[in-house]
């Protein structure tokens, strides 16, 4: 027993200090340390609570079996910064008291990274290419390989003389495989043009329609090449004289109506992977959580994974962008200091009774300054509006005045020293840069804009000739959300959370939730009424008038 | 010869006809008197562009709302008010009929109705 525990001290110790480290190695191996490694300091930290802080040291007391004595150690236990708030130890418990044996590699772990998301990422795609390469491929090897001689049952029981002269290509032959080459040549062009596309979407339910188009072609591709075999290899066998073996003509028309039957395959995976879901039949209302942004769109028919895909395009490309800082109104230095509901204790007894009713004094008082508190904050939006507008006015006058110190040169000889946009830049910005500093400040944006971006934006605008409004925009419009540098990433994670099943399609009210982070998106769904468009014929006779005198008053 | 010279007098001359009186209540309206129903005419309009036709310059009366004081008191369509109260109307303005009208609670009205009384 107690060589366990000093087992599994040191164990925690370890664990503890090189978590960090071993993190890098895939969420399985993670999570089983961290499994392990809880249980482990749990045990140790209820010793620890009892009565020792860090950099306190522990002595256990273990019988060892090496020498046969009792060997006391001595340990420092180093202060472990992350045991209060940052180790969240995923396991399946549900209370401090309990132990799970779930397995908690079965939840999900860091979903942007690692080799099952980038395999799941491009398995379809993979799948779709290889079907298709091969389906494309039959016609031309349905055509060549009599050619090159695979099929020697076909010219077996006939001399050679006959075999060369099935193989031959006539006129009417020719002009078929010249239409099979044509065919060929633009399904390769629809096939690219639409489908070879790097998927910009990793949906967490197969896609329905391109899994059954893909289902499509591999049945048609299958069921031609079983009649082409069956009936090469079969007709040769029984054939007796060379009229009755099936001719190259035959096959050539067999390889042309393949490639007719992919061609409007195309088609329909075009219809219904492309031009269904254009027209507009709901209406969509997407609201985003933390700050009440929302706007409202036309969709088509569409499944429930692919619209939330459409959505997030939309609030990509359209929605302001979220900034977590202006959910608290900035206050005004002047009015931070508020006063507060202070009682004072005159007896100063330990009196559990006169805590409560001093308890309920400060409940009651708080009730009462949040009925008035909406003044505050009418008041507050006010002033914070104010202070904006201010700070604004005097950033576009200082860019102004700071872009009238830059002229362009334009090959004259000139006294002073020509720069480059970069020099350009850094020459005039410590003019406007406290302006744009403090506007910056009052909307919460300067975690967004470091100082480099700002010089190379400004580079940017001086080399293409902008106005000072022009080089602000990016600064005081906030809109879209790629905007963010921040937001542009190779891969964004959204988790898609919806009662109906994720391939149904979309219907009237339903509501799906996309989430991340601390941004979520309430999407809800109501179907377009049927618009009853009446024709109404107005007698253009009717379109007279007369002058009414006012000569009638009523009493 | 009285329909000739009751329903197209000459503003300002003589003229005798028979009438008929009328005592009209007005019912309180808010914080008006209401009696309900429209007049139309005077010597400052031009009864030729009337729309109902009326062939002089007095006071006609063009329209009487359903169970009004108006109607309860007799007054009917096309009655031509020939005195209101003592006021002669067969040579008022039509700002000076309506502060007539408006003036008293009780109106006494001497009306003169085609087909009634005169042929």
């Amino acid at each position: 027993m107690g060589n366990e525990n000093r087992d599994m001290e040191t164990e925690s110790i370890k664990s503890e200090n090189s978590s960090r480290s071993r993190r890098s190695r895939g969420h399985r191996e993670r999570n089983n340390y961290r499994q392990h490694s809880h249980r482990s300091t749990r045990s140790s930290k209820s010793r620890k609570n009892d009565d020792m802080a860090p950099f306190q040291t522990a002595v256990t007391l273990t019988p060892d079996n090496r020498d046969g004595q009792e060997v006391i150690e001595v340990q420092i236990l180093p202060q472990d910064d992350n045991w209060g708030e940052n180790t969240t130890a995923i396991t399946g418990n549900t209370s401090e008291q309990s132990q799970s044996t779930e397995d908690v590699s079965n939840w999900p772990g860091e979903p942007d990274t690692g080799l099952s998301f980038v395999c799941q990422r491009y398995m379809g795609t993979v799948l779709t290419y290889v079907l298709s390469i091969v389906a494309f491929l039959s016609p031309l090897a349905m055509v060549v390989l009599p050619k090159l001689g695979f099929f020697p049952a076909l010219s077996s029981r006939l001399g050679l003389a006959d075999s060369t002269k099935l193989l031959a290509c006539g006129a009417e032959c020719k002009g078929q495989l010249v239409s099979l080459a044509f065919k060929m040549a633009i399904l390769a062009v629809g096939a690219w043009a639409v489908f070879l596309r790097k998927p910009h979407a990793t949906l967490p339910r197969f896609f329905l329609f391109r899994a059954a188009v893909l289902a499509f072609v591999l049945v048609c591709s299958f069921a031609y090449w079983l009649f082409y075999i069956v009936q090469v290899t079969e007709t040769a066998r029984a054939a007796t004289t060379p009229e009755e073996t099936v001719d190259y003509k035959a096959l050539v028309a067999y390889a042309s109506s393949l490639t007719d039957t992919l061609l409007f395959i195309h088609y329909l995976a075009v219809v219904l992977v492309e031009i269904r879901h254009l027209q507009p039949m709901y209406y969509i209302k997407v609201v985003r959580s933390p700050d009440g942004a929302s706007r409202a769109y036309g969709i088509g028919q569409l499944s429930i994974q692919r619209a939330a895909v459409w959505v997030l395009e939309k609030y990509y490309t359209e929605f302001p962008i979220y900034n977590p800082y202006l959910e608290r109104i900035p206050v005004s230095k002047s009015r931070k200091n508020s006063s507060s509901f202070k009682f004072y204790e005159v007896d100063g007894v330990n009196n559990t009774s006169l805590q409560q009713s001093q308890s309920r004094a400060m409940l009651a008082a708080h009730a009462r300054r949040r009925d008035s508190s909406h003044n505050e904050r009418f008041y507050e939006e006010h002033e914070y509006e104010r202070r904006v507008k201010k700070r604004r006015a005097r950033l576009i006058t200082a860019a102004e005045e700071a872009f009238t110190h830059i002229k362009r040169l334009h090959n004259d000889q000139v006294p002073a020293i020509p720069m480059d946009p970069h020099e350009a830049a850094q020459a005039i910005f410590p003019s406007m840069a406290r302006a744009l500093q403090k506007y910056l400040r009052v909307t919460r944006q300067q975690p967004r804009h470091s100082v480099e971006s700002i010089l190379a934006h400004l580079a940017n605008c001086l080399s293409n000739d902008l106005t000072p409004k022009a080089f602000l925009e990016q600064y005081l419009i906030s809109e879209p959300v790629l905007q963010n540098e921040k937001e542009v990433k190779e891969v964004q994670t959204w988790a898609l959370i919806c009662e109906e099943l994720l391939t149904r399609p979309i219907g009237d009210s339903t509501s799906f939730q996309l989430r991340q982070n601390d941004v979520s998106l309430l999407c809800s769904i109501r179907k377009f009424p049927h618009f009853n468009i009446t024709e109404e014929v107005v007698d253009p006779k009717s379109n007279k008038f007369v002058l009414r005198l006012n000569s009638e008053t009523s009493v | 010869m009285c329909a000739k010279m009751a329903f197209q007098h000459q503003a300002g001359t003589a003229m005798e006809c028979l009438s008929i009186p009328i005592t009209l209540h007005k019912e309180v309206d808010g914080d008006t008197m209401r009696c309900g129903f429209k007049i139309g005419g005077g010597i400052d309009q031009d009864f030729h562009k009337s729309p109902q036709g009326y062939t002089d310059n007095g006071i006609y009366v063009t329209e009487v709302h359903d169970s009004s004081p108006a109607s309860k008191s007799g007054l009917r369509v096309h009655d031509k008010i020939l005195q209101c109260n003592g006021y002669d109307f067969t040579m008022v303005t039509h700002k000076k009929a309506v502060s007539y009208i408006k003036k008293h609670p009780v109106l006494n009205l001497l009306v003169a109705r085609k087909g009634v009384t005169s042929t």
